[in-house]
């Protein structure tokens, strides 16, 4: 099923559906906080930290054209090439060709948000090319047919339970929900692949500008191996993901992790300078670096530029009262929780996507746990208002907005109102709560009840209290 | 798309975004207060012991090298990778294992894609990969190894167990001191890789588990010697 067919509402109600998944999501969710939490207490340094890395992204940002270039320029002075790429289909038809002119048949990839935001995986298999998975969770859920369901453990959503049904299935092992033995399945069944790929396929984490460097985070080594033992390496970059310097890099490296998964460095920070060079023993042969607009030069001109600060460590979805509670596949993108509910818009388009940046409560959370201060409520309300202006929201909730400003600028047709709403609601409500408002403000009642309104409004009681306080 | 409109889409977007806090200036590079690296040896322990990694303190060449052969007989390992004996702290350490009976198997890789295959499936049950290592970073116990010539990837990647070997003199207070020390470092080396104790995935109910892809054991052997490179 075609899931960013239906409406966010639809996708919600069927992630609500599946309870198992949405207790796999929020328990996972909550030890990410935890892991989190318990880092940033043992690291006092986070939040000088976090205030450089949103200058360092910041100032990125501002000069990312002169950035680029120098980029570039190092990249193909280490002896890489550079292929830019406007959109998703010039970056699928790069990599396949190249993997036709190399004969490449089998291509290991180590988990890319920017590849799965392409699609490149469809692209790759369409032209005959077999594409695995390493990471451990994107294997699970490329097994599964699935998409990811969090940015950085694209298979919080699946119990031990069903990924040992689906070894089972699917690699002739005998059930087991041993996390040790379920991690040893995956490692013998992907070694074969490392040692046989013609070509691996990585995303990047940051780009370093100025030694044209390619740096990739990742705990289980299927970074390093996609990397250096398949002969030739494509890494898929968003053309926003750069540092200038390695200094910065060295600032902005622990950042991520600490708020990724709580570690002050992960297991492998794996930098890239170049393929192999003349009398090393290993390497892949060739390197490619890719790097993709795909809609990030139109968000760059927008009020909600801000967003391509992210650097992807996923705490705002753990966090978000939203995402705990729907999972990440009702957001219809690869991208979720609050940031996907403004880059999955601000990408791809409004008109789809309109009903994304509603799905949020502004708590805050979010921009507060954001190691880059990114004002993420800002931004969703950006793009409401974008949403209304191109007429997405529905016609009922307009008209009640007009209606309500005619009165609320109307002292008489205000005062009016309340008594009639007072009225109303006290008629309907049983025991001051009305369990059933009628449509279009059903959905209210759907979860909650509504009280009923005073008998005496505010203004009332403020009117005669007044000249009381006066006189004394 | 060609590079120039890609670049002019750009800076034409650029003219119009908001941007908060953007500044053309770089920042000003933070300043470290000096450290004796001596005094680091017990924090890089500490830390490099909460990852998981397994540490080695030795004070003599010759009581490292005893280290790394008490690995070999523990796992009953006849046979291993490694970075060429110039790149080790412990000179002539390969040549001491291989007289020791252990076999040392060359790890180049040939170009040829088919050769290449051969040569990667003949190293994959290599049990024991050892390398040198450029740094230590004493807050987060990671061992900073650099490839090149000599210096092969898959020694710290392919074999279960990565034994590297660190001199206490190249420890680091953490990766920003390291970074500024060595700020030509990734221009230097093809690849350079900070690793902070074994593989480890967290996929699966979010629960760690040790050795998924990488090496299962990190052994750092941390060398206190008074002088560097001495014969075994």
């Amino acid at each position: 099923m075609n899931k960013a067919n239906l409406t966010f509402y639809e996708r919600a109600s069927d992630a609500l559906a599946n309870p198992s998944s949405l207790q796999a999501i929020r328990v996972g969710a909550r030890k990410f906080v935890t892991h989190r939490a318990t880092a940033v207490a043992a690291f006092p340094e986070m939040d000088t930290l976090r205030d450089r890395a949103r200058l360092i992204r910041a100032h990125t940002l501002s000069s990312l054209d002169v950035f680029l270039a120098e980029f570039a320029d190092n990249v193909e002075a280490n002896g890489g090439c550079v292929f830019w790429a406007k959109n998703a289909t010039e970056a699928n038809d790069y990599v396949v060709k190249l993997a036709g002119a190399r004969e490449v048949r089998q291509v290991v990839k180590s988990k890319s948000m920017v590849t799965e935001e392409i699609e490149l995986n469809h692209a790759l298999e369409a032209a005959g090319v077999q594409v695995v998975e390493s990471d451990l969770g994107e294997f699970i859920i490329q097994l599964a047919g699935e998409k990811p369901s969090h940015i950085l453990a694209p298979a919080l959503h699946k119990t031990r339970a069903q990924v040992g049904q689906l070894f089972e299935k699917n690699l002739n092992t005998r059930y087991t929900d041993d996390l040790f033995a379920l991690n040893e399945i995956a490692r013998s069944h992907l070694r074969d692949i490392f040692l046989s790929a013609d070509m691996g396929i990585s995303g990047v984490n940051f780009g370093v500008s100025e030694s044209g460097t390619v740096s990739l985070v990742t705990n289980e080594g299927n970074g390093r191996f996609t990397t250096s033992v398949p002969r030739i390496h494509v890494a898929l970059m968003g053309m926003e993901r750069l540092v200038p310097t390695l200094a910065d890099l060295a600032i902005m490296l622990p950042v991520l992790e600490v708020s990724a998964t709580g570690q002050k460095l992960t297991v492998y920070n794996n930098l890239i300078t170049g393929p192999r060079r003349p009398g090393e023993p290993d390497g892949p042969e060739e390197l490619h670096v890719v790097i993709l607009d795909n809609g990030r030069s139109e968000i760059l001109a927008t009020e909600v530029a801000e967003i391509l600060y992210c650097i992807r460590c996923g705490a705002c979805l753990n966090v978000c009262p939203v995402y705990q509670s729907i999972g990440g596949h009702a957001y219809g993108s690869v991208y979720s929780g609050p940031v996907g509910s403004v880059l999955t818009p601000a990408l791809m388009g409004l008109d789809q996507w309109h009903q994304l940046p509603h799905a949020s409560t502004l708590c805050g959370a979010c921009k507060e746990i954001c190691p880059i201060r990114i004002d993420i409520p800002r931004l969703l309300l950006q793009l409401r208002n974008a949403g209304n202006r191109a007429y997405h929201s529905p016609a009922w909730l307009r008209t009640g907005m007009r209606t309500y400003r005619t009165i609320a600028q109307r002292p008489f047709l205000f005062r009016l109102g309340l008594r009639i709403g007072s009225v109303a609601t006290r008629l309907l409500a049983k025991q001051g709560w009305l369990k059933v408002i009628p449509s279009p403000l059903s959905g209210w009642t759907d979860h909650r009840a509504f009280p009923a309104l005073a008998k005496k409004s505010f203004r009332q009681l403020w009117a005669e209290r007044k000249p009381k306080e006066y006189a004394s | 798309m060609n590079r120039r409109t890609f670049l002019s889409n750009v800076r034409h977007s650029l003219q119009t975004g908001y941007l908060p806090m953007a500044q053309s200036q770089a920042l000003p590079g933070p300043s470290f207060s000096p450290f004796d690296p001596y005094d680091l040896a017990d924090q890089f322990v500490e830390q490099a012991l909460a990852v998981k990694s397994k540490v080695h303190h030795v004070t003599s060449h010759a009581a490292g090298c005893q280290r790394v052969c008490d690995i070999f007989t523990k796992h009953q390992a006849t046979w291993f990778m490694a970075w060429r004996d110039e790149f080790l702290p412990i000179h002539g350490l390969n040549t001491e294992l291989v007289q020791r009976g252990f076999q040392c198997q060359d790890s180049t890789i040939p170009n040829e894609p088919a050769d290449r295959r051969e040569k990667h499936l003949a190293l994959s049950d290599i049990p024991i990969g050892l390398t040198g290592a450029l740094a230590g970073l004493a807050d987060t116990g990671s061992v900073v190894v650099s490839c090149g010539e000599g210096r092969g990837r898959l020694a710290s990647l392919l074999p279960p167990i990565h034994i590297a070997l660190l001199e206490t003199r190249l420890l680091f207070p953490g990766i920003a001191h390291f970074v500024q020390a060595h700020s030509d470092v990734a221009k230097r080396s093809s690849n350079l890789v900070f690793i902070t104790g074994p593989s480890r995935s967290g996929d699966i109910e979010q629960t760690m588990t040790l050795g998924v892809h990488g090496p299962k054991e990190l052994h750092v052997i941390l060398i206190t010697a008074d002088h560097n490179k001495t014969e075994v």
